[in-house]
């Protein structure tokens, strides 16, 4: 982050609201695209960036480096998409939920590989999100959710093989959607 | 399918440029921006608005209520929060208002403090009236090394109200209205954990935090649905509270186990050190020579450790910086051949290089140190 973003931090931090808002103004297609990767529906996105920022703008006098602002913020847009997704799972029953259609993936193909992104484990999941669909490399990742690098590889590889595996078994598809 | 096709396949899915928000996500936001900047006090009063399709009232209610009383009380008081600082005169003020600022935040320790203030909560908001006596579980947090949850007395019984709950907890005797025991089941499965209560605070006298699930031994899933069962002296039935609780931490790093120090017949090891923001937890274990169980180990151990013929060892976790970690709850349990201790501390301000690890024994006289059994431990 350069020193005039750095000043921005440290001017929101010091309460002028103006400021953070402008801060995270510039951040916000990039909020969207990280949220929408996890939660899929414009629904849930709205929800997490809406918490994110509110929980970002009464904490922030307590961020430490006013270096590591985006760190820091995205970190609680993860954890609350996090959140959304996992109060998501007690409710959805059996039917795929209409926004994996409306996604409008190119083929079948794609549908089915994001699904079975969906189906791995939660922090896996994460990793994958953030490695395929925003292209962060394994160093920002590790960096982001505070895991070592060899664990984020190691994570990765093991996520692979685990959609390796889902994809071998076809999917039953309902023939109404 | 291949390896190489899946790797194509994911790297296909990348986003090129960023996406424009759909209006439905760039009016939620504008309505955020307007709530921080003060300007949206429309959006507080649910009747008149004008409804559009798109767009939907969902300022989470625990803010709405802050920024009700911020117009109220004539100041920051989202700030006043963060800084931690309550006035007689506020907390007064604050007693009215329902949903009021959090306890963790007023009275909570500082792992709990930081733990609000970095959004790593999450509101419960369950009520269950029995018999006339109301209680509410409302803020809650959970990090992996301890669970902790406010409680609180909406509604006393009629020969209960004169009486902060706190006084009535604390008073001795057992008065009716007080707490005889809280369960905790984990999907399904109770749990033998220990629970400890601390003050809701001036601010808050009707409320307790409880901390629990931060024993040793105690295999707890990072997500799980959990029930607490209330039971309060001179009732039959139980507050029963059913809701889903995740691990949220702002990273966290586990250690453990470390070697074994043997001095005088007693056998010490950390097993586990857990590391984050809101919480600092040790675990260790106390064992004697191989196959000595229970019984044969304190019997091994020479008397000046002991008090009354008991070991009552305990730990206590000191920072390179010279700093003694806060306790926030502990407990030890003995079993087959291991006495198992698992203690609770506030968070460490910055991670240390190492932290010391000092045992010491409490005896008639005071507590006395085993220095020959003092552990350093490296912080990665």
């Amino acid at each position: 982050m350069d020193t005039g973003q750095e000043d921005l931090v440290r001017r929101a931090q010091a309460g002028d609201s103006e400021v953070f808002i402008q801060l995270v103004k510039s951040r916000e297609r990039r909020m969207y695209s990280v949220a929408k990767s996890m939660v899929r529906s414009d629904e849930d996105c709205a929800d997490a960036m809406q918490e994110t920022v509110l929980k970002a703008f009464k904490a922030i006098s307590g961020l430490k480096e006013a270096a590591y602002f985006n760190t820091w913020l995205f970190r609680i847009l993860i954890n609350e998409c996090n959140m959304i997704l996992r109060r998501r799972e007690r409710v959805v029953v059996m039917s795929n939920p209409p926004e994996s259609v409306q996604a409008s993936p190119s083929s079948a193909e794609e549908l089915d590989l994001r699904q079975a992104i969906g189906r791995l484990e939660e922090i896996s999941g994460t990793i994958v999100k953030l490695h395929y669909y925003q292209g962060l490399t394994v160093q920002e990742i590790a960096g982001l959710l505070e895991l070592s690098e060899s664990a984020v590889k190691t994570r990765l590889h093991r996520a692979r093989k685990t959609l390796q595996q889902f994809l071998e078994q076809p999917v039953e598809r309902k023939v109404n959607g | 399918m291949s390896q190489q096709r899946l790797e194509s396949r994911l790297a296909d899915l990348q986003e090129e440029t960023l996406p424009e928000l759909p209006e439905l996500v760039h009016l939620r936001m504008e309505e955020t921006y307007r709530i921080i900047s003060g300007k949206d006090e429309a959006s507080l009063e649910a009747a008149s608005e004008p409804q559009e399709t798109l767009r939907r009232k969902r300022i989470p209610r625990w803010l709405s209520r802050v920024m009700i009383s911020a117009a109220a009380v004539a100041g920051g008081l989202v700030l006043l929060i963060s800084l931690g600082f309550i006035s007689p005169a506020m907390a007064e003020t604050l007693k009215q208002l329902p949903f009021m600022s959090s306890v963790f935040q007023l009275a909570g320790d500082a792992g709990l403090r930081k733990a609000n203030e970095a959004g790593l909560t999450t509101n419960v908001e369950q009520t269950v009236t029995l018999d006339g006596m109301t209680l509410r579980v409302s803020e809650q947090m959970y990090d992996g090394s301890r669970f902790s949850v406010v409680l609180t007395r909406v509604q006393a019984k009629e020969d209960q109200k004169k009486e902060d709950w706190w006084d009535l907890l604390t008073r001795r005797g057992q008065p009716a209205g007080g707490i005889n025991n809280i369960e905790f089941i984990v999907n399904g499965v109770k749990v033998n954990t220990g629970y400890g209560f601390a003050r809701g605070g001036r601010g808050a006298p009707d409320s307790i935090i409880v901390t629990a699930l931060d024993g040793a031994n105690l295999q707890i899933p990072d997500q799980f649905d959990l029930t607490m069962l209330v039971l309060i002296d001179g009732m039959d039935e139980k507050f029963r509270f059913e809701f889903p609780v995740s691990k949220n931490t702002l990273g966290d790093l586990v250690l453990g186990p470390g070697e074994t120090k043997v001095h005088d017949h007693i056998h010490l090891r950390y097993t586990r050190l857990e590391l984050s923001q809101t919480s600092t937890r040790l675990l260790t274990e106390v064992k004697g020579e191989p196959g000595a169980d229970l019984k044969a180990i304190e019997e091994a151990i020479p008397d000046k450790y002991k008090n009354m013929g008991i070991l009552m060892i305990g730990f206590e976790l000191w920072d390179d910086q010279g700093k003694k970690a806060v306790l926030v709850s502990g407990g030890g349990s003995g079993e087959g051949d291991t006495f198992s201790h698992s203690m609770v501390f506030e968070p460490f301000e910055h991670r240390p290089k190492y932290v010391i690890i000092k045992s010491y024994v409490t005896l008639k006289g005071g507590d006395k140190y085993i220095p020959e059994l003092e552990m350093t431990v490296p912080i990665p």
